[in-house]
């Protein structure tokens, strides 16, 4: 079994589990951590491992003679491992250079100084970063990122990026993205809901709807898996090809699509082939003040159409198009439901 | 305050031991678990996008949905075996979720788990065993120590990952 970041995943896990015990969490906190927790089904299951395993030890302590009071009697380890791999304590070497002459004292810090300032260029290069990037309500932005990579996102939508020396990895925590992806050895990856979508030299959107994550590919070719990339190879889509992945059960929805319309909500405007109302309305909340409210049973209903993304009033009257909708203005918005009398799904 | 922090922990455990132990260290129960833990992060990831007022205790959310779906699911397993009359209370459901089989797994996996604590630095295990047997607060722990409850919280992110780290290793009976 491969697992990607083992250690790094469960460091989080218990920090967050560490943190929920030492008391009250601002409501920031409690949000982030849903954040964290809601990134993929890895994390949920990772933290309830973590729960477990906090569980266990107490019962576990309770078999074992312990007497806290010698424990702290050992030494206090260094504090700057991150590991809890006990070392040979080496002595220190610094303190013991004061009787040398001035030269060597100089020729040493010089020395440490070149080799401190090297460690830090391979750390930074080598370190793992992690990136968070938010669009706020109404504001969809462009990121550039350090690999050439050029993000699309849209309002009301957060990824996560983490390049490594052996990979580009980007969750798309919230709502929707696109990803022109720059030239680099390193695979590039986008998690969506527990699914991997990897890139073989693509243009691709990554969309997360009420019931499914969508995919969608305007250049190159991309594989789509379950299970965080673990599990099976759900799609294959190539350019103009979009697929739509069921949450539950992973049921997969292959379409045909033309690749302008994939890139139209980059220039404003919203382009829906068959898609329900519910999700064309969360569209349009993103970006607009005037928030439409669809009832739950309207919220089913399919729609074509091609509409400018900040144009309410246009979708208003699109909607009043419809035979089986009706539309009515109120401060908070507009409310959409079926008319009465009309059949309850289509 | 450290009180309440304490009765909130014990309380955690005790709500939610069994439950955590029914999802992960039942032998031949990996799919269930698998199951379970999708399952879960779609309601959580429904409720979460649902709901106008965001969450405000996310972790007890997250057990309650789980709890819920594991005595689903017990229920269901139930249901295919046994007669109406041997289905009790929901508490009976989940408890049955923890048989006989797996009391030899769990004497295992405790001496492991015993042996990989033994190997960890004083301290962190101090700082274990005051949180996790003796229910202690980190400023309680602190105090004690003579550190700030940062470096208390430190050891216990560092015990912990550390044992999951070893646990997980699919060399084990984990």
């Amino acid at each position: 079994m491969t697992v990607e970041h083992p250690s790094a995943l469960a460091y989080a896990a218990a920090h967050w589990h560490a943190l929920q015990r030492e008391g009250e969490l601002s409501p920031s906190q409690q949000r982030d951590f849903m954040q964290w927790l809601l990134v993929s089904p890895e994390h949920l299951r990772e933290y309830m491992a973590i729960s477990e395993l906090a569980g266990a030890l107490g019962e576990a302590f309770r078999a074992m003679p312990i007497d806290v009071e010698s424990l702290l009697q050992a030494p206090a380890p260094a504090a700057n491992e991150h590991n809890v791999v006990r070392f040979r304590p080496r002595p220190r070497a610094a303190p013991t250079v004061a009787k040398l002459s001035p030269a060597p004292i100089r020729l040493r810090i010089a020395v440490a100084a070149v080799l401190i300032l090297g460690l830090g260029m391979v750390t930074t290069m080598a370190w793992p970063r992690t990136t968070h990037y938010a669009a706020a309500h109404g504001a969809p932005r462009q990121i550039n990122l350090a690999d050439g990579t050029l993000v699309h996102l849209d309002a009301e939508s957060e990824i996560s990026v983490r390049m490594t020396l052996l990979g580009r990895r980007v969750e798309l925590e919230r709502g929707q993205a696109s990803f022109v992806v720059g030239s680099d050895r390193r695979p590039f990856a986008v998690y969506a809901a527990g699914l991997q979508v990897t890139d073989i030299g693509t243009t691709f959107d990554v969309s997360l709807l009420r019931e499914q994550a969508r995919i969608a590919v305007s250049e190159g070719r991309v594989h789509v898996r379950g299970d965080g990339g673990r599990g099976r190879m759900l799609a294959d889509l190539g350019a103009g090809q979009a697929a739509q992945v069921d949450y539950r059960d992973q049921r997969v929805r292959v379409s045909e699509e033309d690749a302008d319309s994939m890139a139209a909500w980059w220039k404003g405007r919203a382009v829906f082939r068959n898609e329900s109302l519910r999700d064309v309305a969360d569209r349009f909340n993103r970006r607009n003040t005037t928030r439409l409210h669809v009832s739950d049973d309207a919220g089913a209903l399919r729609l074509t159409g091609n509409l400018r993304m900040d144009d309410v009033a246009s979708l208003r009257v699109f909607l009043d198009q419809q035979p089986t909708l009706v539309t009515q203005l109120a401060a908070d918005g507009i409310y959409v439901r079926l008319r009465s009398g009309a059949p309850q799904s289509l | 305050m450290a009180e309440q922090a304490r009765r909130r922990l014990a309380r955690m455990f005790e709500d939610h031991a069994p439950l955590l132990r029914g999802f992960f260290v039942r032998r031949g129960a990996r799919q269930d678990a698998e199951d379970l833990v999708q399952e879960t992060y779609l309601r959580l990831l429904h409720a979460h996008e649902r709901k106008v007022e965001p969450i405000s205790n996310p972790e007890a959310y997250l057990f309650t949905v789980a709890q819920n779906l594991a005595r689903e699911q017990a229920a269901r397993r139930r249901w295919s075996t046994l007669s109406i009359e041997e289905i009790t209370g929901p508490a009976q459901n989940l408890a049955s979720g923890e048989c006989v089989e797996d009391t030899a797994e769990r004497e295992q996996r405790s001496q492991r788990l015993q042996t990989l604590l033994a190997t960890l630095p004083e301290h962190t295990r101090a700082v274990l065993v005051m949180q996790y047997r003796d229910g202690l607060s980190y400023k309680q722990i602190a105090e004690r120590m003579g550190v700030s409850p940062h470096m208390v919280k430190k050891h216990v992110v560092r015990g912990l990952s550390a044992c999951r780290r070893v646990m997980a290793d699919p060399a084990g009976s984990y």
